[in-house]
């Protein structure tokens, strides 16, 4: 699955929000968006997913305009994993995967769904706790439990917004990995986030944002001091180790 | 003992089974206690009709005139009247609480049912189509019950319209759409006591007999208008089911799944709106069945709609039916308005869920 954005721009209430975003993504890369806050991360990947309508620009999946496929024909081929926490009634974490199929069921799920669902379950390690209440895990669960659902959507592209902002430090490494072998499947990954030591450690690509626009692109190696500071504001110390860097923060620049 | 991989998924899918077979049992239970239910309160009233007489005059098989007449003219209309409203307005109620992501969504808290009778009070001093024909409450006839029907649901309209162009433009909170619901209420509330000043003492009683929410006040011709309502608007609420349960899980993620969120919610609320003023407008007020019941069933078999929505029209149908056979029977021989009796129940029930299933709000 190729993506392809050229031209995105976005603006809320014409406030510019996205500006002039471009970008190439083959199948199974995994791209970290990274930014400061308001740097229109989240907005990029909502476009991405057509749940914002960019007021011009294109996205194209294999060649295909995103914004003349229908909803349906969009969920069946991008999975998208919010941030959690947004569920208004208790459901169970078997149900809240089983919504997966919904853009590839009828109006009830069949037998199929229902197998794809446990093998998911089964996949993500999450079997223990399938009938659990969604609204009583643990946020490293739920957060397993909202990929699972976005896998039950057989996504050629997944989308994760900010996947470790609440997790611990063993849960964030588990979410990834889990997130890094979809690749191996082909599948391509867009996600949003703030460590950038672990965007370093997990992603193929980087896309760095500034205000809207792309200040810079390209492997993890664009994570210099340099871009950096003048991205985040903050001086930082990179060293390298086993051919990744690891970036640590000194001081803000005032 | 190590398991082979498909037995794990084989074992998440028996359970999974086996806590959708404790869902569907919920249903079947309330079913069957609907139908002893309807059965019991088919023998209850002044005339004394055992359930074997019941049973066999709705079968045909029973030649007495006068138990036909009880049970075909007075007590099946009673008790399917009170089976379709109880089932309707529960199912609207569950429907609302999914598409307001609310769980305090239902059209008796969001101002509706007074907009509603706010309209059936304009359609009979404004529009001249209620009269009275003697003094007794029983007696009180709408000249014109359509009317009255066609009133109250385009006042009620008018409440839906308000609160759907908040959440739908103003991006409202749930909080800010029960506020809204309370304020319309209010002012619905309001324009229908300034309606009653200027009704002479007919239209008066017109209108507050109105209000009681009364099952028995439906005859045959209501109750197929009603059904032709309710019918249609669970088979509607049935199907989009796993839609509204998508929707629980959020906005965002809803669109991320393929559903057109605005669509279902607009729909979803012109039905709920037009269920409930059509329900109203036949047999007044009965307030909290749309609100408690949902959260009742949630409590047993959980909040998945698949279940909820079919549950709670059953369940739905059976606390009005228990409802209006106690209301019935309670101080015989006066009859009390099933509307009177639901309030009573429903507002400390609602309390003690509110107290103890917080687990959602």
């Amino acid at each position: 699955m190729k993506l392809e954005i050229a031209g995105l721009q976005f603006s809320y209430n014409s406030i510019p929000v996205l500006d002039d975003v471009d970008f190439e993504l083959k199948k199974g890369e995994m791209l970290t968006i990274i930014g400061p806050n308001a740097s229109g991360k989240t907005t990029l990947l909502k476009c991405i997913n057509n749940i914002l309508n960019p007021q011009k620009g294109s996205i194209l999946i294999d060649e295909e305009l995103l914004n003349t496929l229908s909803m349906r024909e969009i969920a069946r081929r991008i999975g998208h994993v919010p941030q959690p926490g947004t569920e208004s009634f208790p459901t169970t974490v078997f149900d809240t995967v089983l919504m997966g199929r919904k853009p590839h069921g009828a109006w009830k799920p069949n037998r199929k769904d229902l197998e794809k669902v446990s093998k998911t379950i089964e996949k993500l390690g999450l079997e223990g706790i399938a009938m659990r209440n969604i609204k009583e895990i643990s946020g490293g669960q739920k957060q397993k439990a909202l990929i699972a659902r976005a896998l039950a959507q057989n996504p050629e592209i997944l989308l994760l917004d900010e996947p470790t902002s609440s997790l611990d430090l063993k849960h964030q490494l588990d979410v990834l990995d889990v997130v890094k072998k979809q690749t191996r499947n082909g599948i391509t990954v867009v996600m949003t986030m703030h460590d950038l030591n672990l965007a370093a450690r997990y992603s193929s690509k980087i896309l760095m944002l500034s205000d809207g626009k792309i200040y810079d692109a390209g492997d993890v190696d664009i994570l210099n001091s340099k871009n950096i500071e003048s991205v985040f504001g903050v001086k930082v110390d990179i060293v390298q180790r086993s051919g990744r860097p690891i970036i640590i923060p000194e001081e803000a620049v005032v | 003992m190590v398991l082979e991989e498909n037995d794990v998924s084989e074992e998440i899918l028996g359970e999974y089974k086996e806590y959708s077979k404790k869902r569907v049992f919920f249903f079947l239970l309330s079913f069957i206690l609907l139908v002893s239910l309807a059965l019991f309160s088919l023998t209850l009233g002044p005339a004394n009709i055992s359930v074997s007489e019941a049973v066999s005059t709705i079968f045909g098989a029973n030649t007495s005139n006068r138990l036909n007449v009880i049970i075909w003219n007075i007590r099946v209309p009673r008790v399917l009247a009170a089976i379709t409203a109880g089932a309707g307005l529960a199912v609207v109620g569950a429907a609302m609480q999914s598409i307001l992501r609310n769980p305090l969504g239902s059209p008796f808290t969001l101002g509706i049912s007074h907009a509603a009778a706010f309209g059936a009070a304009f359609s009979i001093i404004v529009l001249g189509a209620g009269t009275t024909q003697s003094k007794t409450a029983d007696a009180v006839v709408l000249s014109n019950p359509y009317l009255v029907t066609i009133s109250a649901f385009v006042w009620s309209l008018v409440a839906t319209f308000v609160i759907l162009l908040l959440s739908r433009y103003k991006n409202a909170s749930p909080a800010t759409m029960i506020l809204t619901g309370v304020a319309l209420g209010s002012l619905f509330t309001a324009g229908y006591t300034a309606l009653q000043y200027f009704a002479d003492d007919v239209e008066l009683a017109s209108i507050v007999f109105w209000t009681f929410g009364d099952v028995a006040r439906a005859k045959w011709i209501d109750l197929g208008l009603i059904l032709m309502a309710v019918i249609p608007a669970t088979v509607y609420f049935l199907r989009k089911s796993w839609d509204y349960e998508v929707l629980d899980s959020g906005d965002e993620s809803a669109k991320a799944l393929g559903i057109d969120v605005e669509k279902l919610r607009l729909f979803g609320m012109l039905i709920s709106c037009f269920v409930t003023a059509l329900i109203i407008s036949f047999v007044g007020i009965i307030g909290f069945v749309g609100l408690v019941v949902p959260h009742m069933v949630r409590r047993v078999i959980g909040g998945n709609e698949r279940y909820l929505i079919p549950s709670s029209c059953i369940v739905g149908a059976v606390l009005l039916l228990a409802s209006d056979t106690v209301a019935r029977t309670i101080i015989s021989p006066i009859v009390l308005p099933v509307g009177i009796l639901t309030s009573f129940l429903g507002a400390p029930l609602f309390i003690y869920l509110v107290i103890k299933g917080r687990e959602y709000w």
